[in-house]
């Protein structure tokens, strides 16, 4: 160890001291937390993140560039990202102080975020929502301020394969009359007599669906004032159904549920020939298609008419939020603006984010749709004049509905728990989530 | 001042047996002093020397080590999510009293950890055994079992056996052959543990290879003389392999049992990061990430990462505590 200079060790802790200090600081600039407002005047560098498949990523990246093409001096990054992954990094970033600027979000979780003073208010900054349909917006609010503004619009719908449906030696249903029985008999008879399995059973966890079913009945899964809005019987009914369905042969024995269920849209009965009908949103029918390989007819959900009201609704695919920590507030409603109302922006994402809420735009790209997106929008078009009132949103907690859904529907099934207490336990724990 | 000199002070310093700490304290004559506080100042300047070498690691510790563990601790009494939260006091400890999930992670985790390490070690013992004898080609057997261990914990392995025990997986294809119908074995409720034990115990290569080295370390001559007494197979197995690979052993199982508890990927993987079916494969860890990441409730999710600390610690303690019982220090006698 040669060393004369006796400030040698002073230098080197100096120097020490300042690699401590430059990992640190970003740790100690965590910890401090403004909670203001998001900056007016900005850098003009904004994260821009969704969800989506390949095809959305690719014509989302050309609407990005459209817009820097007329935005000088703003730069985005954008993180396109798959469902499940997205929401664990978005918690994670918004968590750590690090929110994108742009975000998508789901009628899931929007509440969340806003309740947690996570996303800016977007009615006063410059956002032209004047085209935006009413209900729709109103499915973005909370406590009168709207945090999200919906992309488009979505119907459930029950996808046949028709092909299946001859194959099985029988005749597509009127699904303007049929009821849930008449759907059983439908798919048990589908079962019974073809090579595919009538349906995949991968809905019924589905808290979207039983919602559907108890708006049949003239209940909801949530009240206005946040409670949950349903009866045990109603969901009693729900689960026995799932149980004579699956005693019947109707639906696969429990385990392959499950495996389909984990195994994601791609691999789903339905897309791989296998399955004859499955409940899923308008938005979702171009990707099965393209999988299966053939054409799908969309019927309606069963009971429409045959209960006190019709259930069925639309829903709204997804929205555009901003992040009350945005480093600029005007650039990221600039790209809002952008997205949602720009003849650039809708000429490339038409209906995949749902029939788009902008009125205006949804008349001018209507006729231009491709066939398996127009199959959704003419869906929607037709049962528009049927649906009653939608339903209210959705209470903070939510989110979680899904889950626990899928939990006691998967320990209802294999045999484990009566109805009752399934619905129970659904009931308990959804109440706890929702503070109810 | 030279590496020579440091050579030769550092032996002196030993020698001499001097005290520690401050040179100054000592009153002494000048020379002696001068002396002193030039060792002092060697001492001071390797501490810093071998500080300043540690530090990449130290700052790693610091910042993604003891950092993160200080604010989950913090952030334990908090209800903080999505960016904020309020002091609650010791509310998430007491509310484990009363969450049959968390309840059910923890048995789920116990059986894990509890079917799977005693067969996994039982897995590497007895390969290690057949492995010691010095067949040819040995080097690459060892390789071969050792492989699973470097793949056992990766996503890809995950998603393979999820397939394998699939429903129409390799195992229901091999059952087939003998005319037997097997189950979705992953996706069902009574299953799925048992394929996250297979694989685990699969994984038997690092405790393999310890063993080995254990085993390396029996002297042949206690064998010897067990042979000429007349000691059989099983024999010599029980009274001479067996106590003698003890502190091994109970190295392994200290730290097989630290590993299994902390098991996050394969269970995440192959329930597609729910736990399910039914919550029978959710373990304390995907609890926890789930309450923090899906629940957004990170306050919880930092106390049961703080319970599944303490149960870990609590068992490895027990292990040291039962460990004067049954392990044997071939030098303690």
């Amino acid at each position: 160890m040669q060393s004369s200079n006796p400030s040698g060790v002073s230098r080197r802790t100096l120097a020490k001291a300042g690699i401590f200090g430059a990992a640190t600081a970003p740790l100690l600039a965590a910890c401090g937390n403004d909670g203001g407002g998001g900056a007016a005047e900005g850098d003009g560098e904004l994260d821009f993140w969704w969800w989506g498949s390949d095809p959305r990523h690719e014509y989302t990246q050309k609407i990005v560039d459209a817009f820097l093409a007329q935005n000088d001096g703003v730069t985005i990054k954008p993180s396109p990202n798959e469902f499940d992954a997205y929401w664990d990094a978005l918690n994670v970033s918004v968590s750590g102080n690090n929110a994108p600027d742009v975000l998508q979000q789901d009628e899931r979780y929007l509440r969340d975020y806003a309740d947690k003073n996570a996303l800016l208010a977007l009615d006063d900054i410059g956002i032209d929502l004047s085209n935006i349909e009413e209900s729709t917006l109103k499915t973005g609010q909370l406590d009168g301020k709207t945090y999200g503004i919906g992309t488009g619009v979505n119907a459930m719908a029950l996808l046949v394969n028709p092909a299946l449906v001859e194959a099985a030696g029988m005749a597509m249903p009127d699904d303007t009359t049929w009821s849930w029985a008449d759907f059983s008999q439908f798919i048990t008879d589908l079962s019974a007599q073809g090579d595919a399995i009538g349906n995949s059973a991968i809905s019924f966890s589905n808290e979207s669906l039983f919602n559907i079913f108890a708006r049949q009945k003239g209940e909801s899964l949530y009240t206005a004032d946040g409670k949950l809005g349903f009866t045990e019987a109603t969901m009693n009914e729900w689960w026995q159904m799932v149980l004579d369905l699956r005693d019947s042969g109707a639906i696969p024995e429990p385990s392959k549920i499950v495996e389909a269920f984990s195994a994601g849209q791609d691999q789903a009965p339905l897309a791989t020939g296998t399955g004859v009908t499955e409940f899923y949103w308008t938005n979702q029918i171009g990707a099965i298609q393209k999988v299966l390989g053939g054409d799908l007819v969309l019927l309606r959900v069963p009971g429409e008419s045959t209960g006190v009201q019709p259930g069925l609704y639309l829903k709204s695919a997804m929205y555009w939020s901003i992040s009350r920590t945005t480093s600029d507030q005007a650039a990221a409603a600039k790209l809002v603006d952008f997205l949602l109302n720009s003849d650039e922006s809708l000429d490339l994402m038409l209906g995949d984010r749902g029939v788009p809420s902008n009125t205006a735009q949804r008349e001018r790209i209507l006729p231009n749709l491709p066939p398996d997106q127009k199959l959704g929008a003419d869906f929607i078009a037709t049962i528009t004049p049927e649906l009653a009132e939608g339903p209210p949103v959705p209470p903070v907690g939510s989110g979680s509905a899904a889950d626990i859904m899928l939990g006691v529907f998967e320990t209802m099934i294999f045999g484990d728990v009566s109805v009752e207490d399934s619905t129970k336990s659904f009931m308990d724990q959804l109440n706890a989530e929702i503070g109810a | 001042m030279t590496d020579n000199d440091v050579a030769v002070v550092r032996p002196k310093q030993r020698s001499s047996g001097a005290p520690p700490g401050p040179a100054a304290s000592a009153p002494s004559p000048s020379p002696e002093r001068a002396r002193r506080r030039t060792r002092a100042s060697i001492r001071t300047r390797e501490r810093w020397a071998a500080l300043s070498f540690l530090s990449p690691w130290l700052i790693g510790l610091l910042a993604i080590t003891i950092g993160p563990m200080i604010a989950s601790f913090y952030l334990s009494f908090t209800d903080y999510s999505l960016g904020y939260g309020e002091w609650v006091g010791g509310e998430n400890y007491a509310r484990m009293f009363d969450d049959p999930r968390l309840a059910n992670a923890i048995k789920v985790t116990a059986v894990y950890t509890f079917v799977s390490v005693p067969l996994q070690l039982a897995a590497a013992l007895l390969l290690a055994i057949v492995l010691d004898r010095g067949l040819r080609g040995m080097a690459f057997y060892r390789s071969i079992f050792y492989l699973p261990s470097l793949l056992g914990g990766s996503v890809a392995i995950a998603i393979m056996w999820r397939q394998v025990f699939g429903t129409e997986g390799l195992v229901n294809q091999v059952l087939a052959i003998f005319g037997i119908q097997g189950e979705g074995w992953v996706s069902h409720p009574d299953y799925a543990l048992g394929t996250l034990i297979i694989l685990h115990v699969w994984t038997f290569g690092s405790p393999m290879i310890i063993f080995l080295a254990g085993l390396r370390q029996i002297p042949t001559m206690y064998y010897e003389a067990a042979k000429i007494d007349g000691a059989g197979v099983v024999q010599r197995f029980m009274s001479v392999t067996l106590p003698l690979l003890t502190p091994i052993i109970f190295f392994n199982l200290v730290l097989q049992i630290i590993n299994s508890f902390q098991s996050f990927t394969q269970a995440f993987i192959i329930s597609s990061g729910k736990g399910g079916p039914a919550d029978s494969t959710m373990f304390l860890t995907l609890y926890l990430y789930d309450q923090g990441f899906t629940q957004f409730d990170m306050g919880y999710a930092s106390a049961i990462a703080w319970l599944l600390l303490a149960i870990i610690a609590i068992f490895t303690a027990l292990n040291f505590l039962m460990s004067k019982f049954w392990v044997f220090y071939g030098d303690n006698d």
